[in-house]
């Protein structure tokens, strides 16, 4: 609860749900893909879309570029939402962190989950607001974490 | 790799990352929309953008922290050698329009370095500014250094 608030608007069923993973959503990373993401953002190196001048450049496949994650996130319909009494109108995007800790490649299988790290109470410059952590992991076929995301929406 | 990645022992703290200077259009943010899968309509549809009491369409977060990132990447070679990227998203940014031109520019700045887990790590602070000088878009890196 926050000071001013009279009654937390973070209701029990919605703490239930913190920490609770969706089962895995299986994402192969596409050439094509990452080759609509590449002349969205602009990005130029030949590495990332070229077989051949990743072999050039050092790596054994083409790699991922570092914000292509947020093309294949685990559908936000498999994540339940907090009810949160039917607070607030709109959610707004605060920021987003992201940990790489194994190299990904263009042609692999990945699996993402996600799952609510923590919802707290705040008041911003909007006003009151409800600011969720939502957590995402990228897992190749072995198990091993290759990204790990933690984004913050605020609902105000 | 393509680029030279600057060495650990060359780096200190101050050292300053070559600006980088992006200029998204409206056609940038559509094409994003397709790629990123994230058809929130203001980022493309102007009057919802008004309605919902912005000046017009934005940029959305990840095309701003795609900029971040190509900084980065830029600077140390490889995206193989990122650790860690975070951007806070305290701003909107408008796309270029013509007769109305805005840019992005992303500068970055080393403010610590130190070795950890056999690696030689660097952190940089970023600042995503628009055409008219606003921080926008905070953000921090962790790169690993030859």
């Amino acid at each position: 609860m926050h000071a001013g608030v009279e009654q937390s608007v973070i209701t029990d069923a919605d703490r239930a749900l913190i920490g609770v993973e969706t089962l895995p959503g299986y994402h192969l990373i596409e050439a094509g893909a990452v080759r609509r993401f590449c002349r969205a953002v602009g990005l130029e190196d030949a590495y990332y879309v070229d077989v051949e001048a990743a072999h050039a450049a050092g790596y054994p496949e083409r790699p991922v570029p570092p914000t292509f994650w947020c093309a294949i996130q685990a559908s936000g319909s498999e994540l339940p939402r907090p009810h949160l009494g039917g607070f607030g109108t709109r959610t707004v995007n605060g920021g987003t962190d992201f940990e790489y800790l194994k190299p990904a490649y263009v042609g692999q299988t990945v699996a993402c989950t996600a799952r609510i790290l923590s919802l707290t109470e705040r008041t911003v410059r909007a006003g009151h607001a409800v600011v969720s952590v939502i957590e995402h992991t990228w897992r190749d076929i072995s198990g091993d974490v290759l990204t790990r995301a933690r984004l913050t929406g605020i609902r105000l | 790799m393509d680029r030279v990645a600057p060495r650990w022992d060359d780096v200190e703290v101050g050292t300053r990352l070559p600006e980088l200077r992006k200029e998204a259009t409206t056609r940038t943010l559509v094409q994003f929309a397709g790629a990123s899968e994230d058809f929130h309509e203001i980022h493309y549809d102007r009057e919802q953008a008004e309605r919902l009491g912005l000046p017009d369409v934005i940029l959305q977060g990840y095309l701003k922290k795609s900029y971040l990132a190509e900084c980065v990447t830029n600077w140390i070679g490889s995206p193989q050698r990122l650790r860690r990227l975070s951007a806070e998203y305290r701003g909107v940014d408008a796309p270029s329009r013509q007769g109305r031109p805005q840019s992005f520019t992303v500068r970055g700045r080393v403010t610590r370095l130190w070795q950890e887990g056999g690696e030689k790590l660097a952190e940089i602070s970023l600042e995503g500014r628009d055409g008219g000088g606003r921080l926008t878009t905070p953000g921090l890196a962790v790169v690993a250094l030859g």
